[in-house]
């Protein structure tokens, strides 16, 4: 039997909604704990080394350090540490191409549409694209539009 | 625990990609029932039937357990799914030992079983893989799991020393394991060259790094010997089981190579067994890509120095501690579901001296099972005996 399932998520970000605007504007927020001051980016609604439930959100200036990268014919990915932030983090890179050994998050491409859920159809825009809050390095000195389309 | 919860029979599917027409069902049914022969007991001896299934995107069927209960015959007896991703499997092992260490069931039918490959296309399974790790960040960035055992991997070179050859080594070896074994997926006579031919998929990793989307079905019957009949062979028996979990953010730990909770799982399973690691003589690990069996092996404990090991032949069918004879994930296959219960029903037959497959130089007397979800972000562990 053929089934063909089409599934719209609306999904709430609760407390870490700051986070991901930051995401849909190309700005990384991180959380900072209440109580021992922990930053991390991806940011998390309760302290990974204390456990302490409170935190507040704070800018970080977007520049990342490539710890380990991993190259496919499709995407390349990073391990990377964020500055100001006391946890690494996993990313796309906009502009795979380049070996700069850091970059800066930028907001993902326009065309970044593989390997993603939900399905997109052909017809869609960017719109769901652009709501996507996906982790996205351009690495080199600073944010190249031309690379990164996040302008 | 007691160390009273036996194996009391079990049976498989083949692993593979279902080209016969057959469907989840039949393999469901076609593994309980084996199990129940291998048993040399009755459908009406079961009182309860915990499923285990990863997802219900690959089968479009909720509610699996009530579905298979009724499908197997066993209709009125207790049943509950178990899911903890790649381990699920072995979790509902682990639940079906509570069940009898408690005393609410005697005879528990633990039953895998996955559709990861012929369902849907490979690249929408990928998709719904990426979702096992934190889908609010990897899963909306497209961070897929070979991704993420890469970046993993890229690590624990880093830190042991272990190159790509240490890897192939493994694909080769896992697949001419699997060659001996007549439900493996992939019984592949191949060579290092091979390995490194194959397409990248994400460097360090290949193709042939990589283990498959398998479609199939496992299940064994888990209860006490007194409530089973006379066997006229030894039959296997768990002494100590462990779980636990890691952080699931890659970048949150510590080592991003290293596989804590693993290693956590372990030492509860052994605290549990009251043994050490040396005790143990054979393993079947979670080798979801070639390095990840490396960072398995090291998280376990069960050597001193994983890489030295490695390339002395120790984890060879001829050496101290064979490892994966079954050709593990690699070459057996992987149908989430029922890839944990596959494992021990390999390890089990091992330590009964039937197995049908590669066989350890020495008859091993106490095996190790390794499973898990994410990338070893729900770990689960057991030790496994055999009774005189």
């Amino acid at each position: 039997m053929k089934v063909r399932l089409v599934l719209d998520y609306s999904i709430n970000e609760g407390v870490l909604q700051p986070y991901f605007d930051g995401l849909r504007a190309g700005k990384a927020i991180a959380s900072r704990c209440d109580h021992c001051k922990h930053v991390a980016f991806p940011a998390r609604s309760t302290c990974a080394i204390c456990h302490a439930d409170t935190v507040s959100f704070q800018p970080l200036s977007g520049r990342a350090e490539v710890v380990h990268r991993s190259d496919a014919p499709a995407a390349s990915h990073a391990l990377v540490r964020f500055e100001g932030a006391d946890t690494q983090t996993t990313v796309a890179l906009s502009n795979p191409q380049s070996t700069e050994p850091s970059g800066t998050l930028c907001k993902p491409p326009a065309n970044q549409t593989a390997n993603q859920i939900p399905n997109k159809t052909p017809n869609k825009t960017n719109d769901e694209t652009a709501h996507r809050p996906g982790l996205w390095l351009c690495l080199g000195t600073s944010p190249s539009t031309k690379e990164s389309n996040d302008v | 625990m007691t160390r009273n919860v036996t194996i009391a029979g079990g049976a498989m599917t083949p692993f593979n990609r279902r080209k016969d027409g057959s469907s989840f069902r039949d393999w469901a049914r076609l593994a309980f029932n084996g199990a129940l022969l291998d048993a040399g007991i009755a459908a009406s001896d079961i009182d309860s039937l915990i499923v285990a299934s990863e997802s219900d995107f690959f089968t479009l069927q909720l509610n699996p357990a009530a579905l298979l209960a009724d499908e197997c015959g066993l209709t009125g007896v207790a049943a509950m799914r178990v899911e903890g991703g790649g381990a699920s499997g072995h979790l509902a092992v682990h639940a079906g030992i509570t069940q009898i260490e408690s005393g609410l069931a005697q005879r528990v039918a633990v039953l895998g079983v996955e559709a990861s490959a012929s369902h849907l296309s490979g690249a929408r399974m990928g998709d719904l893989y990426s979702l096992s790790f934190d889908a609010w960040t990897d899963g909306m960035t497209g961070v897929d799991s070979t991704a993420l055992y890469a970046l993993s991997a890229l690590s624990f070179m880093a830190r042991t020393g272990a190159t790509s050859e240490d890897f192939a080594r493994i694909a080769v070896r896992n697949r001419a394991h699997a060659q001996e074994n007549s439900f493996a997926h992939l019984p592949l006579d191949i060579s290092a060259s091979d390995v490194a031919a194959s397409p990248l998929i994400a460097s360090p990793y290949r193709r042939l790094d990589c283990s498959p989307l398998s479609d199939g079905a496992a299940c064994i019957i888990l209860a006490r010997a007194t409530d089973l009949p006379k066997a006229d062979r030894p039959r296997a028996r768990f002494r100590g089981i462990g779980c636990a979990t890691d952080t699931v953010r890659l970048g949150e730990r510590q080592d991003a190579g290293r596989f804590a909770g693993k290693a956590l799982a372990a030492a509860r399973a052994y605290a549990m067994a009251g043994i050490t690691p040396g005790d143990i003589n054979l393993a079947e690990v979670y080798d979801s890509y070639s390095g990840a069996q490396l960072q398995a092996i090291e998280a376990l404990g069960l050597v001193d120095d994983v890489i030295r090991a490695e390339r002395e032949n120790v984890f060879a069918a001829t050496g101290a501690l064979p490892v994966n004879l079954s050709g593990g994930l690699l070459g057996q296959g992987a149908p989430v579901g029922a890839t944990g219960v596959a494992q021990i029903w390999a390890a089990a037959q091992q330590l009964e001296g039937r197995y049908p497959g590669k066989r350890a130089d020495r008859q091993p007397t106490c095996a190790l099972v390794d499973t898990h979800g994410g990338i070893a972000t729900l770990n689960a562990v057991s030790i496994l005996e055999v009774s005189s």
